[in-house]
């Protein structure tokens, strides 16, 4: 060390100098004496490093912790790392000091080194210091150890589930304040004792003593679920987990933990059965949409709240003028269950209706606005029907209902509503299409018999003309709603089977026979005896290309024949007519195309299409060999 | 290598730094580490300023102090400036803030920064004296840097406004920060010391609190002071404390000084630089002469290692110039013999002083921190 001794005279005496170290000496035991351990081992560690660099000769500093192989530094320079330090405890070298923290150095080492050789006298204090950094990290690990304990026995204490060890099959070791309460006895009573001294018999005792002795057998986790009586009588299910501690291959004892899962399985019970009734309300949902009357609906509705719901006494009431009106009741409702009333009555039902609001009441007698028709009736639920009206379930018991039932109430009321909505869509559309036909179809008859009367009067020949062409726009109108009223009627088809071409094919010769003769048209039909999927329709598809090739593609032959090929019918229509342009192939089957001075009402060629898209068929035109338009109708053929 | 120094009492900034320099600089072109001291009269970033506009890519390494030590003596109000230059002269400097939140961090950052091109060298380190915790700063750096630097400095103040201070490298100028350099190449000898003696009985540092020592042998602090120099009272301290520093010994006999500077009314005594506690400390005395020698001796410690010195670097604290009162020039002349007339010597009034008796640097009071540098 480059000693700079702090002296009057350079050439002082020896004696002088032994003073002066055996002074600095003692001054650096008194500060080695006051290293003590206060509280954090990080500070304890960070002033032994601090005071090593001021009071000795050492540039570094290093303290690990553990034995040997396992050692990790806790306290090091940081311009040494960890494998730098490992490699220099090997080196052993003279101006390196290890002490050996503990019993062989079993709690770690301290390491030192410095630029000279370390002498006797430095070693000798580093030694006393390497030993009050042992002494305080052993203060500080049982420092540790007694927290350690502290916590975990305040932890065990004030843990609701149970803890008990056992010392064998039958003893008992330390029991938690839990376990104790659990069985309704004090800690004392049961800690350290036999089980059969503890039972009220030989009898309860030994089913628990076989399990215990399992663990201690099997030397094995075990898990169960058992009923347990308590210590007020009361049955609870706990799930047990049985522990053992091995010491040398042999159970030293056993840890057991119970947690009181009464509540939570009684609640996965609940939850698995609201599911199941979401299940089947989203099944009879279903089934509700394809009700066709609102009668149906509410039948169906009341059944599924009886059946899924279990909701014995319950009703739609509809909403008609300033009325609610029964639709349905369940069948347990009382004859007497039930009364038809004014919405201004006020009631539960009135308050749902109005304020469009669900109500769960737990005790009918404490609501302002309920009044039950039967005071029998002490609870009730209430769910608003949209506009329609409103759907409620009442009980003889108060608070029977809870939030899981109005909830499904809802779900169960949000299918009836989407159901009525479209029920009174559909009605609607069919109240304005049979207007359309019946009140224009009247206005048409009318016209048309105008225009005949003017005919039969001696008239220019331009007002003629005129007339002639009034004539035929009505006709074209009254066509427009035939067609549109058979359009209508694809949507609604439900007769859809098996049919004969050769039979359809026939009829529709049969119809256009006087029309074709006229026009001098020839119509050839090559036998079809194949079975295809379609309905009454498929006529008007065949006599509408018929009457299409007529009256349009100025043809004097018309071919109809058919193939199959696998499941497949293609039948086709072709004449020798002037056939259709390319550009127009795709177009001539939209909704509303026309054509040309002749054209038709554009509807003929669009409900061909969709006759035969009802039957998953499809319709295409080609140029045909023949010269003219081909037509193809691709059908399902049957077998 | 090449070395002169440039002082300057100009009042104008611009002016004074321009005269320090080109003072410097007039047989040194483009110098490759300019050292620059300044006084608290000046403003500060204008001085900086100027000594910036004419040394083009020079590294600079510099602070406000409590005075300047020129040849003439100190300067309360002046500027001082070294140059070096030298082939084989290396440095690399860093600024570095933070001080005052994390000063052991911000030593380590310091640390860190400025051995990423070196693994030896000497460490210049100049850290803001107002902030706490400067043993922490010093004790960082090491910690990054390790036992194959040597460490000298000291630490920047104000004419005892104790209001602000500034530390500068040629990358900014900062406050509450660290500049530092090392340097690397010439032959480059350190050393350190006071010429304080201990009294007979030690003293333990039962409580401390910051820079307060609350309690020494578990009474309050002042009693045991007062007690232990023949009771005496308050109103004494100043001039006692001036006299009697604490000194915390060492294995070897080597004492690190703590300055006491004040009192408060709860017996508390302030001290310039902290203390540990559980320190073993000595009430410390000597006379003029013997402060005297000692600079003198730390002078030629440093030079003993230098066979062609070029500059000296002088660091040395401030409560001794005010305890020295005029004997103060002797110290310097005794310095001065030692390194040699000829060798440019700058230097500057500290707060507190940075190096080391061994491998590790600590930080001192009232010592004298000196550097020699050669071929």
């Amino acid at each position: 060390m480059k000693g700079n001794q702090d002296i009057k005279n350079i050439s002082t005496t020896k004696t002088d100098q032994d003073l002066k170290s055996k002074i600095a000496e003692l001054s650096v035991l008194y500060e080695i004496a006051n290293l003590s351990f206060e509280g954090s081992l990080e500070d304890f560690t960070e002033e032994a490093m601090k005071k090593a660099k001021r009071l000795f000769a050492i540039y570094g500093f290093a303290l690990l912790k553990g034995k040997s192989e396992e050692r990790t530094t806790i306290a090091c320079e940081r311009f040494w790392d960890e494998k730098d330090v490992k490699e220099k405890i090997e080196e052993n070298k003279d101006n390196q000091f290890i002490y050996h923290l503990g019993e062989d150095g079993d709690m770690g080492i301290i390491f030192m080194e410095q630029r000279e050789k370390i002498e006797f006298s430095e070693r000798r204090l580093y030694t006393i210091f390497g030993k009050q950094v042992e002494d305080g990290l052993a203060l500080a690990e049982s420092i540790r150890e007694r927290q350690k304990a502290e916590e975990k026995e305040l932890l065990l204490e004030n843990m609701k589930d149970q803890v008990w060890y056992l010392k064998d099959p039958e003893t008992y070791g330390r029991v938690n304040e839990a376990h104790a309460d659990f069985l309704g006895v004090g800690k004392s009573e049961i800690e350290n004792k036999n089980l059969y001294e503890i039972m009220s018999s030989k009898k309860e005792a030994k089913p628990l003593i076989e399990g215990n002795k399992k663990v201690f057998e099997e030397k094995a986790t075990i898990k169960t679920e058992e009923w347990v009586q308590n210590g007020e009588g009361e049955k609870r299910l706990l799930s047990i987990t049985k522990t053992p501690k091995m010491v040398d291959g042999k159970v030293k004892y056993v840890i057991c933990s119970a947690r009181d899962i009464t509540e939570r399985k009684e609640a996965e019970k609940h939850l698995e059965q609201s599911k199941n009734k979401i299940e089947r309300l989203d099944e009879i949902g279903a089934e509700i949409q394809t009700c066709d009357s609102e009668e149906e609906v509410y039948s169906l509705a009341v059944k599924a709240a009886e059946d899924i719901l279990d909701f014995d006494i319950c009703s739609f009431d509809a909403v008609e003028g300033d009325m609610f009106l029964k639709k349905e009741i369940s069948s347990s409702t009382p004859e007497d269950g039930y009364t038809d009333r004014r919405i201004k009555e006020g009631g539960l039902d009135s308050r749902t209706y109005l304020n469009q609001e669900s109500y769960l009441v737990d005790d009918l007698s404490g609501d302002k606005d309920a009044k039950p028709v039967k005071s029998e009736y002490r609870s009730a639920l209430s769910v608003p029907v949209g506009e329609y009206g409103v759907f409620q379930a009442v009980s003889k018991e108060t608070g029977h209902f809870e939030e899981s039932d109005l909830n499904t109430a809802k779900l169960l009321i949000s299918h009836v509503r989407e159901a009525l909505d479209r029920i009174q869509v559909k009605k609607r559309e069919e109240f304005l299409h049979s207007l359309l036909r019946h009140d224009v179809g009247n206005k048409n008859k009318i016209v048309k018999g105008y225009l005949k009367l003017m005919k039969d009067h001696d008239l220019p020949d331009e007002v003629k003309d005129f007339v002639e062409k009034s004539e035929h726009v009505v006709e074209e109108s009254t066509e427009i709603i035939e067609k549109t009223r058979k359009l209508k009627k694809i949507e609604e088809e439900e007769n859809i089977g098996e049919v004969n071409l050769n039979s359809v094919l026939d009829k529709v010769l049969s119809d256009h026979q006087d029309q074709l003769e006229d026009k001098g048209i020839k119509l050839d039909i090559e036998d079809s005896d194949h079975k295809v999927k379609g309905g009454p329709l498929l006529e008007g598809l065949f006599s509408n290309l018929v009457s299409n090739a007529v009256n349009h593609s100025d043809c004097d032959e018309i071919r109809i024949a058919s193939q199959t090929e696998d499941d497949e019918c293609v039948v086709t229509v072709e004449d020798n007519g002037v056939g259709i342009p390319d550009e127009m192939k795709e177009k001539i089957f939209e909704k509303g195309f026309k054509k040309g001075d002749n054209a038709g009402t554009g509807l003929g060629l669009y409900m061909i299409k969709e006759i035969a898209k009802s039957y998953d068929g499809s319709v295409e035109v080609k140029d045909s060999n023949f010269g003219g338009a081909r037509f193809e109708i691709h059908l399902e053929r049957l077998q | 290598m090449k070395a002169d120094v440039g002082f300057s009492t100009l009042e104008e900034e611009k002016k004074a730094g321009k005269e320090a320099i080109e003072s410097a600089t007039e047989s040194i072109e483009e110098p490759d580490l300019t050292f620059l001291f300044t006084t608290e009269f000046y403003e500060q970033s204008k001085v900086y300023g100027s000594i910036k506009e004419e040394i083009g890519d020079s590294q600079l390494l510099g602070f406000c102090g409590g005075g300047i030590i020129s040849p003439e003596g100190i300067l309360e109000k002046g500027i001082g400036v070294g140059v070096l230059k030298g082939k084989n002269l290396q440095v690399e400097t860093v600024l570095e803030e933070g001080l005052d939140d994390a000063p052991n961090d911000a030593g380590i950052r310091a640390g860190e920064k400025l051995k990423k091109k070196f693994d030896s060298g000497t460490v210049v380190l100049l850290p803001d004296g107002f902030v706490p915790n400067l043993s922490e700063v010093v004790r960082g750096v090491y910690d990054a840097m390790g036992p194959n630097f040597n460490y000298m400095g000291g630490g920047t103040g104000d004419n005892l406004k104790f209001f602000k201070t500034f530390q500068f490298t040629e990358e900014d100028i900062k406050s509450g920060a660290i500049s530092a350099a090392v340097l690397s190449g010439p032959e480059i000898g350190t050393s350190l010391g006071h010429g304080w003696k201990p009294r007979k009985e030690s003293l333990t540092i039962t409580e401390t609190e910051g820079k307060k020592i609350l309690e020494i042998d578990g009474r309050p602090a002042f009693d045991i002071y007062s007690e232990r120099l023949g009771d005496i009272s308050l109103d004494e301290f100043e001039e006692y404390g001036m006299k009697h520093p604490l000194g915390i010994a060492d294995m070897a006999g080597n004492y690190t000084i703590r300055d006491p500077i004040d009192v408060d009314e709860d017996k508390n005594i302030d001290l310039v630089t902290e203390m540990s506690e559980g320190s073993v400390a000595y009430i410390m005395e000597s006379d003029m002469d013997d402060l005297i020698d000692k600079a003198g001796e730390v002078a030629r410690e440093a030079r003993k290692e230098v066979p062609e010195p070029k500059f000296a670097l002088l660091f040395d604290c401030i409560s001794r110039t005010l305890l020295m009162d005029d004997k103060f020039k002797k110290e310097l002349k005794s310095i001065r013999e030692s390194i040699g007339e000829d060798v440019p010597i700058l230097g500057a009034l500290t707060f507190g002083e940075i190096g080391s008796y061994s491998d590790v640097p600590l930080f001192h009071n009232k010592t004298v921190s000196c550097t020699v540098i050669g071929e």
